[in-house]
């Protein structure tokens, strides 16, 4: 069963939740003390029933009008899966498909739909398609990156896939961290049959795009000592790389002559795409890490905002600069009387905790109605041993 | 000299780390308030406290710990409470500026840990239990005091005597990045932009027992054990400083290692090595 909460009641979902947790954990007492009279919310809480937390990426699906949601929890014995669950925008209902694979390798949400609407997922050196008609799937893995691998001293991170593009004859490149080269993956024969060699490292923040001039743009390391980010547009037929430098750490396609990006110290600008000029929007944006930049239809950049004691998305607005932060809700602030896991250091202050809980946002989507959907860590209802006051989707609807 | 100073320094580490030490009367448990640890942390110098003197002279400049921890045999009592916890973790503290004050205490600086969980942890909004209904389950925290921001996941349930390797490292630009079973990736805190906002880049290593009693009854801490007999393999707790990964032994580039325990204060706990120190354990009465 989905729970949309509106607006005028943001907490009812938290609210529900934390007496379903409650009551599965028999400490129903200790929950006595939940603030309801909160502020009104912008946003409306979205559950995924029975989704453990986990690592997210998602996409919107245009043919389907629905979020496509991979999630990658660990289960018993840290043993990583990755699932995949469809959420219909305008009913606001989800549900699992039947996709459950190995997740070994995992490091970014890698999601993308084809022209034929398939849905598009990597992870590690696994490629999958899944048919949403069929509700069927196939994997194949990355050729072998030996000779290719850039960085070598981060087992865990280096060759795992951090990028994916889908070209309109079904080329699906693919980008692995630390690997200073993109593979092609032709889904008609399917096969491997491209290689271009990069002289950058793909980051678990690259973003790979395929743009309407035939060309590729991606993000990537230029250096890692000092770190050093960069953008580039890649001619896809020669493999001839354009550095476009600007230090930048996200970028993302706003119009079809266009790209808006970011650098690392926030600042925002725009590339015209045609001749590779540049102009700085903006100073510094209160962006997190990983800023999952995203337009809307109006032209809006939303991105992934994390700073003091806050945690949500902004809106950026191309022409004036201007930045509008739309903070994601905090939980009432006493729920279950446990304490954090806490280093002696800090043990003083633990029983007395008062952080602001990061739900940590694994993707942004802007839907064509202009409603933006935030994807996080947390873990839907029904699991009576983890309780979130957060929700795993929020949706931002426009006025 | 140096040799006698060496000898010295062994000695000293030797006997404060033996569980084989006679209890002197019990005293109340003073440094930590309700909650008890039995832990090991790499410190400026090489030497072995105990409660009522606390953990102090840590050395904040390593960049990565891994190794084994080996979950208990059975599910620990947890004195009558879910909200109480019992946990077997490794992790980093770091020594940057501290998070905004706590109302009864100061506020903390940053840190981050994975490791074994019974019990609940958690605060406000966000908890994370395991019961017998669950057995014992993973998870990871962490808490930047640049932000006051916290996070805590889930990372799949733990068998009994189960020994999965945890690993936590800087990944050489912006994060420190958290995996289980080695390189599963887990989870990772990293720099943000405006206001800047870095995260440390090295700090102290820590292998730690920890139990909370929220409700005053007595929280099992049962026998777990940190690393492995072979310092030559990731299962042995192994350290990273500038020149990569070293087993975690006596002799460090800089510093020394410090163990801490309970074993003079109720409830009692114990560290002990079995290999200096890159095998080690904590538990309560044992």
């Amino acid at each position: 069963m989905l729970i949309r909460v509106p607006s005028e009641a943001p907490h009812k979902l938290h609210l529900r939740n934390l007496v379903a947790s409650c009551m599965g954990l028999v400490i129903v007492a200790a929950c006595g003390s939940v603030n309801s009279a909160s502020v009104a919310s912008p946003w409306h809480a979205v559950d995924l029933p029975g989704m453990p937390s986990g690592l997210r990426g998602a996409v919107y699906d245009s043919t389907r009008d629905c979020l496509w949601i991979m999630t990658r929890p660990l289960m018993q014995d840290g043993v990583p899966v990755i699932t995949l669950t469809r959420l219909n925008v305008t009913s606001v209902t989800a549900s699992p498909t039947s996709l459950q694979l190995a997740g070994q390798g995992y490091i970014a949400g890698v999601i993308g739909i084809d022209a034929k609407a398939k849905v598009w997922l990597g992870w590690g050196t696994t490629l999958a398609r899944y048919d949403p008609v069929t509700a069927s799937s196939q994997t194949w893995q990355v050729p072998n990156f030996a000779g290719q691998t850039h960085q070598t001293q981060n087992p865990g991170l280096d060759g795992n896939m951090v990028a994916l593009a889908i070209d309109p004859a079904g080329e699906v490149w693919v980008a692995a961290y630390g690997v200073r080269a993109i593979f092609g993956f032709n889904s008609v024969t399917n096969s491997w049959d491209r290689t271009i060699h990069l002289s950058i490292d793909p980051f678990r923040g690259t973003r790979l795009s395929f743009l309407q001039t035939g060309q590729l743009m991606m993000n990537g390391r230029e250096s890692l000592l000092p770190s050093r980010s960069t953008v580039e547009i890649i001619n896809a037929a020669t493999g001839a790389e354009i550095g476009l430098g600007l230090r930048a750490i996200d970028y993302v396609i706003s119009d079809a002559g266009h790209a808006i990006y970011v650098d690392d110290s926030g600042s925002v600008g725009k590339i015209t795409l045609a001749n590779a000029s540049t102009t700085v929007i903006t100073g510094p944006a209160p962006m997190a890490a990983e800023p999952h930049l995203t337009v809307d239809p109006t032209g809006n950049v939303w991105f992934s905002m994390r700073t003091r004691d806050l945690v949500g998305v902004g809106k950026l607005d191309v022409l004036s600069g201007a930045v509008q932060p739309y903070p994601l809700p905090q939980p009432p602030a006493a729920s279950i009387g446990a304490d954090p896991a806490c280093p002696p250091q800090a043990a003083f202050g633990c029983s007395k905790f008062n952080a602001t809980l990061d739900p940590q946002i694994q993707a942004v989507i802007a839907d064509p109605r202009g409603n933006v959907w935030v994807i996080t860590r947390a873990n839907g209802s029904g699991d009576t041993h983890s309780f979130s006051g957060m929700s795993p989707v929020y949706e931002l609807t426009q006025e | 000299v140096r040799r006698w100073l060496a000898g010295i320094l062994i000695a000293v580490i030797v006997a404060g780390f033996s569980s084989l030490v006679p209890a002197r009367p019990v005293l109340a448990s003073s440094c930590y308030g309700r909650f008890d640890y039995a832990f090991q942390y790499t410190g400026t110098v090489a030497t072995s406290y105990a409660d009522p003197t606390c953990a102090t002279n840590a050395y904040y400049g390593w960049i990565g710990v891994n190794g084994q921890i080996q979950t208990p045999s059975h599910f620990p009592s947890l004195g009558g409470s879910s909200s109480n916890h019992s946990l077997g973790w490794l992790g980093l503290s770091f020594n940057d500026p501290p998070g905004p004050a706590y109302p009864l205490g100061p506020g903390s600086s940053s840190w981050v840990q994975e490791g074994w969980l019974a019990g609940c942890i958690g605060f406000g909004g966000r908890v994370l239990c395991a019961d017998t209904s669950s057995g014992l389950r993973c998870y990871d925290e962490m808490y930047f005091a640049g932000l006051n921001l916290f996070t805590l996941n889930p990372c799949g349930g733990l068998t009994f005597n189960s020994a999965p390797i945890y690993r936590m490292e800087w990944d050489g630009a912006h994060c420190w990045v958290l995996y289980v079973n080695y390189n599963v990736y887990q989870d990772s805190m990293c720099d943000t932009t405006n206001p800047p906002a870095q995260v440390p880049r090295s700090g102290t290593l820590e292998a730690t027992s920890e139990i909370d009693s929220t409700n005053g009854s007595p929280v099992e801490m049962p026998t777990t054990i940190y690393g492995y007999s072979d310092p030559n393999t990731n299962n042995a707790l192994r350290i990273r400083g500038a020149a990569g990964y070293v087993p975690w032994t006596l002799n460090l580039s800089t510093g020394g290692t410090i163990g801490w325990d309970e074993r003079y204060s109720t409830p009692t706990t114990y560290i002990s090595a079995f290999n200096l120190c890159y095998k080690i354990e904590g538990c309560g009465q044992c």
